[in-house]
């Protein structure tokens, strides 16, 4: 298993409960079935908060906004959306546009 | 359960900003929780302690025997820290809890302290960033990201307009402001409008700065004792209740930001074993870090329905001389919130409510009081009921 990041999603196999973060057993069905499941990298906009005072690891952004998606796969994670964000809005489609390996941070744009 | 346990001694700093090390500021207000017991501080038998981020801001770990040795204990006791982010200090405090009703002791000390205000504070919000999950918060979500979420989440679910949501939200800060006003041991001791909260700069919209705690520096111990020794204490707060629950570590997990289940279990337990409900609680200290966490904690905890909490700042239902006092102390808004200790403060603060001298907003005669304390992103949950007799 590699590197974690928010596009990797753990699914049991026994009753369907999905987490971003790996788990020994089910917390639903209690089956130690949890397997990490095909990565997806497209999915929609839940919800969406413009950060005005980013962390350490985004200081060069300034600003910028979070984006809580759901992916296609089911797994739902947060990211930082790259598009226009005054497009944005609840159901938005978007698409992974990169992977920071130094900040480790996912980005999106519009799908 | 056999055993009971009252709380016999409080001690309180200001909280704000300390010249003194946290370990220092601790024994301060252990020695003054011991005072107020009236019992030798050779008979404390336990320390229990709160406190999160001394390795960060204090380049200090080991914290608990640094605060023995601070208060002049060597007389071998034992003594733990306790870290569960912003609920450090109560979770210590039912540690000690549990210590005497097992039997196992008869006098114990817990508490909690942190000092925050020593260095930059992009230090320490990088610390306080480590109570998320390390995946999540590389992706860019921050603590005022996520309370955005959850106002968000609340605000569309109870159908409330953006700009509805943030008068709503703001008459809690200047609620809290108002009751902080009296406080002594209040950070701000000062009155807010609601210009100063709608003016205030914007960190995550809908969370403005106004709508959120500051860093602070803090201590405040409680000495607790079985029933055997308390009965000959002055005026002894008898613990009727204490739930403590996790909740899920990814926040992306919830399906719903605007509920946390594990309020509503520790909530549960806390009644249960006091055996009352929600109606019998004259005056509540709730964990309102960002303003629309003490909606979430006071509906989750059984206070209101779903939806109806928001409006009760509004409608002065949580005032002092309201029908459910809330956060008379000025909560973590005014009062401040030193991480580690302000669990032990909430519940120093319904101890004296409860005894009739807060030194501050009081309110009208309560027998009975709660806490809720929450840590992280809702993951470790408190609630403890305590009770006049």
């Amino acid at each position: 298993m590699g590197e974690r990041h928010g596009l990797c999603c753990f699914g049991c196999n026994t009753c369907g409960y999905q987490s971003t973060l790996f788990k020994a057993v089910c917390p639903a069905c209690g089956a130690a079935e949890m397997v990490e499941l095909e990565r997806a990298s497209r999915g929609k906009v839940l919800e969406f908060v413009p950060v005005f005072f980013p962390p350490e690891n985004l200081k060069d952004l300034r600003q910028y906004v979070s984006v809580f998606v759901k992916l296609d796969n089911g797994c739902q994670t947060f990211g930082i959306f790259l598009g226009d964000p005054d497009k944005i809005k609840v159901g938005t489609p978007v698409v992974l546009s990169s992977f920071d390996k130094d900040s480790k941070a996912l980005f999106f744009d519009m799908g | 359960m056999a055993r009971r346990v009252a709380i016999v001694g409080t001690g309180m700093a200001r909280s704000g900003t300390s010249p003194v090390p946290s370990w220092d500021l601790f024994a301060g207000v252990a020695l003054e929780a011991v005072k107020e017991a009236g019992v030798d501080l050779s008979r404390i038998q336990a320390l229990h302690l709160g406190n999160v981020y001394s390795a960060f801001t204090e380049a200090q770990t080991n914290m608990s025997p640094r605060v023995l040795s601070a208060m002049g204990v060597e007389n071998h006791i034992p003594c733990t820290r306790y870290e569960t982010a912003c609920a450090s200090g109560s979770v210590a405090f039912r540690q000690g809890y549990l210590n005497i009703l097992s039997g196992m002791y008869d006098l114990v000390l817990v508490g909690g302290t942190e000092r925050l205000r020593a260095v930059p504070a992009s230090i320490v919000q990088q610390a306080m960033a480590t109570s998320m999950d390390v995946s999540e918060r590389r992706a860019g979500l921050t603590f005022s990201a996520y309370w955005a979420y959850v106002a968000k989440a609340y605000g569309r679910k109870h159908h409330l307009s953006d700009a509805r949501l943030q008068e709503l939200l703001a008459k809690i800060s200047i609620k809290n402001h108002y009751h902080g006003a009296f406080n002594k041991k209040a950070q701000f001791q000062k009155e807010i409008t609601l210009e100063d909260v709608m003016g205030s700069p914007m960190v995550a919209p809908p969370i403005k700065v106004m709508d959120c705690c500051p860093f602070s520096d803090g201590a405040a111990a409680i000495v607790l004792a079985s029933e055997e020794v308390a009965k000959h204490c002055r005026n002894p707060i008898w613990i009727a209740g204490s739930g403590q629950a996790s909740g899920r570590f990814a926040i992306a997990d919830h399906m719903d930001l605007s509920i946390n289940p594990a309020i509503t279990t520790a909530a549960g337990d806390a009644f249960k074993q006091a055996r009352v409900g929600p109606k019998d609680i004259d005056v509540v200290e709730v964990h309102d870090c960002v303003n629309i966490h003490e909606i979430i904690c006071l509906e989750d905890a059984g206070f209101f329905k779903e939806g109806e909490g928001i409006h009760a700042a509004e409608e002065r239902r949580t005032y002092f001389d309201g029908d459910l006092p809330v956060n008379l102390s000025g909560g973590l808004k005014s009062r401040g919130h030193p991480v580690g200790a302000t669990g032990a403060y909430q519940l120093c603060e319904i101890a004296r409510q409860l005894r009739g001298d807060f030194g501050g907003k009081q309110a009208k005669n309560p027998q009975m009081g709660l806490t809720v304390n929450v840590g992280g992103t809702g993951t470790v949950v408190t609630v403890n009921i305590l009770r006049k007799e």
